[in-house]
């Protein structure tokens, strides 16, 4: 086309513009649809990891708990202090039986202990122990039956450790689900067909009394809760949302072991 | 004129183009974005994964730095190590008993130029100052590079910044470590394996004592700080003591067996005394007195088998009187079979004794004798440096008018100069012999104690049970005398045991 003057007209026939059109359109299109993918991958995964990174402190936390429990063991102390509360009698208290200054008889882990159990653990030790009147505390991690938020509270040393530590539990890891329903242990046992052996919820805890290769549940495992000098904490942790592309739930087992170094006497 | 149309045709056509470009520069651009948009997200995720992961590695990596920290001052406490501090460091820790004073402080630094001691530091010791009021001194400061650096293929080793080595205080480590109120911060505590409480409990515990009793053995406090290079940090802290399972004895002379002899001199300067003598280092004596000489056998040194040199100085035999029989004085030569440890009075648990001391010993040889001029392994003896010395067979120390340090363990018959002395504790066990003579006469003491049990035949197969040991003292000598505290200074740590292990908040 010519104007007068003979000037031709600049720009794009029709065909030309909806090829453009159409190309442009093809590879927004296809980043688009790449990015929503990876929005969604990275929504999962950021939660998924924001689950993972708080269940992997709160194992660190567990971890270090177990190793200074005890402190100050009796053996710092040329007289038995009357003062309970000044002294680790037993790097991990239990419960019935333990009540300091009234009855120390020890239970059973495993059978007649409530505490020390496979989702329950109550550390005795000085947590600061430099603050000036620091006393001993009673530090105690539960996941209740049934529950799917592990409990951490803490008090100091007083007279039973189950009932005082009990009302001072507050939520410390969510969604862990070491002892999750059967239904559920089913339903991950198709996704992550190792993560719960024999379809069996996994203890939290395992002790470990100072008999190689032996937990202080086995035959002869010395399994007075005032003889465990290792804790082996396994978390199971769920993330809050299914995984948003396959509509899964997402699990992840944490392992830690911690080592109690404080003699109990 | 036809380069003219054609430079004119030649505009045109660039004039045509230039759009066309644009757009397709534009469609580049926003491509260019969403691919980058898409890029970032990805990066975003995998930062946060890697975050996660450097987290939990950090967190367990900066406990086990710290932990080694700790161990390597624990494993180098022992003289015994290869890598003890005084072998790097002449007078690092004190010895012979002498314990390490409140205010000197020792450190293991890891990094030639870490100075904990200095408060401009990247890594400054302020711990020391909460526990202790005041910041360390140098003049009481002295320092060892750690030997945990590169290993040979060039891997680093444990990322602990410094380790420090201390005595401790009842305020240092804001323990009531006696019922005593306040806190004491002038006397170093010590840890007393036969520490009885006031209830009369025996209980195994630290004391707040300036004249600590020779069960005691000074605690030592052990601190750690590890820094990783991401910035974690922490601390923490061991009290040790050293592992000293010692021996005792029953008497100053104990003659394990049946039909036992004893021969000594006929002199007013030789004694058999189970006072406890000596002080050695920060070691006090004066705990119960034991019987001078003692035999397991009923019957034995007693009524017509009392020694006639015994009968002639009575009062040369001194220590404890099982009963107390009147009138006084009576020779402290008792029965002793109710009051020795069960396993020194059988063949077994003597053998385990000797088999014991062997894995442990300085110097170990065959049939040997020792002179001046061929000390052999009497060699390098000293209050400060004691030997642990096992002669399987005979030993003859004739000519050698020195004082020995140590726990000497002889399985023949010993033959001991009594111009020769000995600190510390000598087992003869095996022939269970000792004879003691000298050409000059001799003015040599024993001051720790002897037991002689025997437990081999002449052929050196094992006895059922122990026999008659002897001991025959025909050269003038002045005795033997217990001495709780050249025992234990005889006796050297196995190791440093934890008695408490803490973490401090940071």
């Amino acid at each position: 086309m010519r104007h007068r003057g003979g000037k031709r007209e600049g720009g794009f026939s029709l065909l030309e513009l909806m090829t453009a059109t159409g190309i442009f359109l093809v590879v927004v299109g296809a980043a688009f649809g790449l990015l929503i993918a990876s929005q969604k991958a990275y929504s999962t995964q950021s939660q998924a990891l924001s689950a993972f990174q708080e269940a992997r402190l709160g194992l660190d936390q567990i971890v270090r708990d177990v190793n200074i429990a005890g402190y100050p063991p009796p053996g710092q102390f040329s007289d038995s202090p009357s003062d309970h509360s000044s002294f680790a009698e037993t790097p991990v208290a239990w419960a019935p039986g333990y009540s300091p200054g009234t009855s120390f008889s020890p239970c059973a882990i495993g059978s007649r202990c409530t505490t020390p159990a496979d989702y329950d653990l109550i550390i005795e030790t000085n947590v600061n122990p430099q603050a000036a009147g620091s006393k001993v505390k009673w530090v105690r991690y539960q996941l209740a039956p049934g529950g799917t938020t592990l409990m951490r509270g803490f008090v100091d040393k007083a007279t039973d450790p189950d009932d005082a530590t009990l009302p001072t539990l507050v939520p410390f890891v969510q969604n862990v689900m070491n002892n999750a329903s059967a239904a559920q242990i089913a339903q991950y046992q198709a996704i992550y067909p190792t993560m719960f052996p024999g379809g069996a919820p996994v203890p939290i805890f395992k002790y470990f009394c100072g008999v190689p290769g032996k937990q202080c549940t086995d035959p002869g495992g010395n399994n007075a809760p005032a003889n465990i000098r290792d804790v082996e904490v396994t978390l199971i942790v769920a993330s809050a949302q299914v995984d948003a592309n396959t509509g899964q739930p997402r699990l992840v087992v944490l392992n830690g072991r911690g080592h109690l170094v404080n003699p109990t006497q | 004129m036809l380069a003219r149309r054609e430079y004119v045709k030649e505009l045109r056509t660039k004039r045509r183009r230039k759009p066309e470009a644009g757009i397709v520069l534009l469609i580049a651009i926003f491509v260019l974005m969403l691919v980058s948009i898409v890029a970032i997200a990805l990066i975003l995720s995998a930062g946060t994964e890697s975050a996660l992961t450097s987290n939990y590695r950090s967190s367990a990596a900066v406990h086990y730095a710290a932990v080694a920290g700790l161990e390597e001052a624990r494993g180098r406490l022992q003289p015994k190590n290869p890598d003890y501090f005084n072998n790097a460091v002449a007078g690092f820790m004190p010895t012979g008993g002498t314990p390490l004073a409140l205010g000197q402080v020792r450190y293991i630094v890891n990094g030639g130029a870490v100075n904990p001691a200095n408060p401009g530091d990247p890594f400054p010791d302020t711990e020391y100052e909460s526990e202790f009021g005041a910041a360390p001194t140098p003049g009481n400061t002295q320092t060892t590079p750690s030997i945990s650096g590169n290993n040979a293929a060039g891997i680093p080793g444990p990322l602990y910044k410094w380790v420090r080595i201390n005595a401790v205080t009842e305020t240092s480590l804001n323990l009531q470590v006696s019922s005593t109120n306040p806190n004491d911060s002038t006397t170093p505590l010590y840890y007393d394996s036969a520490h009885v409480d006031s209830h009369g409990v025996q209980r195994p515990s630290l004391i707040v004592s300036t004249t600590p009793p020779s069960t005691a053995v000074q605690a030592i406090e052990i601190t750690s700080l590890a820094v990783l290079p991401n910035g974690s940090q922490k601390v923490l802290q061991n009290v040790v003591a050293p592992n000293l399972s010692v021996m005792q004895v029953p008497a100053a002379l104990t003659m394990v067996g049946s039909g036992v002899s004893f021969s000594a001199p006929f002199s007013s300067a030789f004694y058999v005394d189970g006072n406890d003598h000596d002080v050695v280092g920060s070691c006090n004596p004066g705990g119960t007195p034991l019987t001078g000489l003692g035999y397991t056998t009923m019957g034995d040194l007693s009524g017509t088998n009392r020694p006639p040199m015994v009968s002639a100085h009575p009062g040369n035999y001194l220590g404890l009187n099982l009963p107390p029989p009147p009138p006084l004085p009576q020779p402290s030569v008792n029965d002793i079979a109710t009051v020795i440890t069960a396993n020194l009075l059988d063949v077994t648990g003597l053998n385990k004794v000797v088999h014991d001391l062997g894995q442990i010993a300085d110097a170990t040889s065959g049939t040997t004798s020792v002179s001046d001029a061929a000390p052999g392994p009497f060699a390098g003896m000293s209050p400060s440096t004691p030997k642990t010395i096992v002669v399987n067979g005979d030993l003859t120390v004739s000519g050698w008018n020195n004082i020995g340090y140590g726990l000497l363990v002889v399985t023949g018959n010993l033959n001991f100069d009594s111009a020769a002395s000995w600190r510390g504790l000598i087992l003869v066990i095996g022939q269970g012999k000792f004879t003691s003579a000298s050409a000059s006469g001799g003015t040599g003491d024993i001051r720790g104690g002897i037991l002689l049990a025997k437990i081999l035949d002449s052929t050196g197969a094992q006895l059922p049970a122990p026999a008659a040991s002897s001991y025959i003292q025909t050269g003038n000598g002045t005795g033997v005398y217990y001495s709780s505290c050249w025992i234990k200074a005889a006796q050297q740590a196995t190791g440093y045991k934890v008695l408490s292990f803490r973490e401090l908040p940071q």
